[in-house]
């Protein structure tokens, strides 16, 4: 499980996400990303999974991140899941990103996720809990 | 520890945190200084005081808020010579936003609401906007390099202008030294189908009308008059620009480090190496571009009013007032002590405003100074500024760009409503079209400064002169 929470920052968009494990704050940090953009019906069939796997030590988390914004801007699909094969704390990502092509459907966004700042970027484990607070600009 | 040294200007003296190379300034009113306390904004000023090669101040203007690194609103000017650095913080992720005026022969008088309505329509269907949204413009391959390095240049030799259009850009439409080599494949896919689009968020296209001005033989040289129709743009280098910055921001992160910065997000190099020139060669690429972009809007609307009005643009009047970057960073020579300097100067949600006769102002605004335009909300006013001699001495040649956020997003939509919005901005005749309903309540007038206060700091600090004020008509927003 995990808790999505929108936080005060008079530009952009701030957030934390907390989970009982790396994965699932993978998988709110994705939503809470997407639905910044657009809104995604509970229960869209997926057309396509796409594998990632991240390795690097200290950008893990912006570049899991800035994979799913690549996919809306320049392959025109939508993540709206995160399927983990496997990813550990601090160490590696792997997955598949599942993603609605967009070419098929009408989807309408209402705002636009520039990337995803360092700005206040908090990644944390404190006992059994995962929290990430994150800046994005839009 | 905050010292007020006139009635517009605060200081953050270098004692205030331990590494701040030089103090910081802030224009402001009492009542803007205390809003911009209520957020980050004001540690983010102090925070680039600990930039290398800082000189002078680290400086904001009043539409100061929160941003990344800078703030919004902040210039800081760095010595190649001393170890100077090169921030992509410093200059934000829509590299080269900027804003065009351009006036008509039209008068308010003569044009019905519903025309106007009509018109606004006729924009929102042929300028593409909305997020991530393409043109009918497609460059790829050698043609993308073109617009990277030629800026509105490469437009008008396409025909989507004239050549007294590039007089009345900055840096006549393309800064010199773009180098498409040191862009990611990633951003040249980013940009391959967004040149000539608005985009989404705060940039929009807006019909107004000159509602008073206040130095009429500085807006006869303009070509503005009371009661005139003009048409303002405001967008920026779209994906683009984000990408790059993205990009740099990244491989420049460990210059935070490396100079104990106080924030991550100040990534840096120095701008005597090879990463600090590459990211400035790249970010021209992102500021040419931009240029050419609200080139090709500008085209798009002329091609409206040619369309509805079955007039040429000429013969309407449609000439650009002028450009501006507020967005950026250039190498300028300005005098530091009494000795002039070539500096990088960050503008980061500030306005170049050279004051008169000054080298890099084309023949027609060499005795007035450079014309300034400020957006300011979709309910409020904007306005034309010129640049001033104290402006070059106080500021390097820098004034405000905007009104300034002063609530989050997360507030405007708890607190405001479309359809009240809508209908508020209906009762004062403005009329705004948007893909998304969204969008029009995070940019609800509330949500920012009155730019009317921004602009009177900056005119009675003396760093620009207020020329003329608008008011909205029609709004298309992204």
């Amino acid at each position: 499980m995990f808790k999505i929470e929108m936080l005060e920052h008079t530009a952009d968009l701030k957030y934390r996400v907390e989970a009982d494990t790396f994965e699932e704050l993978l998988q709110g940090s994705l939503k809470s990303v997407i639905e910044s953009m657009t809104e995604i019906e509970e229960g869209r069939l997926i057309d396509v999974k796409k594998n990632v796997c991240f390795d690097a030590v200290d950008e893990l988390f912006h570049d899991f991140i800035r994979q799913g914004l690549r996919f809306v801007y320049i392959d025109n699909l939508l993540p709206i899941a995160w399927e983990d094969k496997g990813s550990l704390f601090g160490e590696r990502i792997e997955g598949d990103y599942l993603l609605l092509d967009m070419s098929k459907r009408k989807i309408i966004f209402f705002s636009e996720v520039k990337a995803i700042t360092y700005q206040e970027f908090k990644l944390t484990k404190a006992g059994d809990r995962y929290l990430v607070e994150f800046v994005l600009d839009v | 520890m905050f010292k007020r040294i006139t009635d517009y200007i605060y200081e953050i003296p270098k004692e205030y945190k331990y590494g701040m190379r030089v103090d910081a300034r802030i224009y402001a009113s009492e009542e803007l200084f205390e809003k911009a306390k209520e957020d980050k904004a004001i540690e983010q000023v102090a925070n680039v005081a600990f930039l290398p090669g800082i000189v002078s101040y680290s400086l904001a203007m009043p539409d100061i808020h929160w941003g990344y690194g800078f703030c919004i609103g902040g210039v800081a000017a760095t010595d190649p010579e001393k170890d100077g650095v090169i921030s992509p913080a410093g200059v934000g992720y829509d590299i080269n936003c900027g804003v065009r005026l351009v006036r008509t022969n039209l008068e308010r008088k003569d044009i019905q609401e519903d025309k106007i309505k009509r018109i606004a329509h006729m924009l929102f269907s042929d300028v593409p906007s909305g997020v991530g949204k393409g043109g009918d413009i497609k460059v790829r391959g050698e043609e993308e390099k073109r617009v990277m390095i030629e800026g509105a240049k490469w437009a008008v030799r396409k025909g989507y202008g004239t050549k007294e259009d590039l007089e009345r850009t900055e840096e006549y439409g393309a800064m010199e030294g773009a180098l498409p080599d040191k862009v990611s494949k990633t951003a040249y896919d980013r940009g391959a189908s967004q040149l000539g689009t608005l985009g989404s968020g705060n940039h929009f296209l807006e019909l107004q009308v000159v509602d008073k001005v206040f130095a009429k033989e500085i807006a006869d040289v303009m070509g503005l008059f009371e009661g005139q129709i003009a048409v303002m743009i405001h967008s920026g280098s779209r994906g683009f620009g984000y990408q790059i910055c993205d990009d740099y921001v990244k491989s420049l992160r460990k210059g935070a480090e490396k100079y104990n910065l106080p924030d991550k997000q100040l990534a840096c190099a120095l701008y005597n190496s090879e990463e600090g020139k590459d990211y400035f060669n790249a970010m021209k690429c992102a500021a040419n571009y931009a240029w050419a972009n609200r080139q090709i809007l500008m085209y798009l609307v002329r091609k409206c009013f040619e369309k509805h009005f079955n007039k040429s643009f000429e013969s309407l009047g449609m000439n650009l007032v002028y450009d501006v970057a507020h967005n950026i960073a250039k190498m300028e020579i300005h005098e530091v002590n009494g000795v002039k300097k070539l500096l990088c100067i960050h503008r980061k949600g500030a306005t170049r405003a050279f004051g008169p006769h000054h080298k890099d102002l084309p023949e027609v605004y060499k005795k007035i100074g450079q014309p300034v335009i400020i957006p300011g909300d979709m309910g409020r006013t904007s306005y034309v500024l010129v640049g001033t001699e104290k402006a070059m001495k106080e500021t390097f040649g820098t004034t405000c760009h905007g009104a300034g956020r002063v609530a989050s997003r997360k507030a405007a939509i708890r607190n405001f409503d479309a359809d009240t919005l809508l209908a508020e901005l209906k009762e004062k005749g403005i009329t705004v079209i948007s893909a998304d309903r969204r969008s029009i309540v995070e940019e609800a007038p509330e949500a920012y400064k009155d730019v009317d206060k921004v602009v009177d700091v900056v005119d009675k600090s003396g760093i620009s002169k207020i020329v003329a004020r608008m008011k909205p008509l029609a709004v298309i927003k992204g």
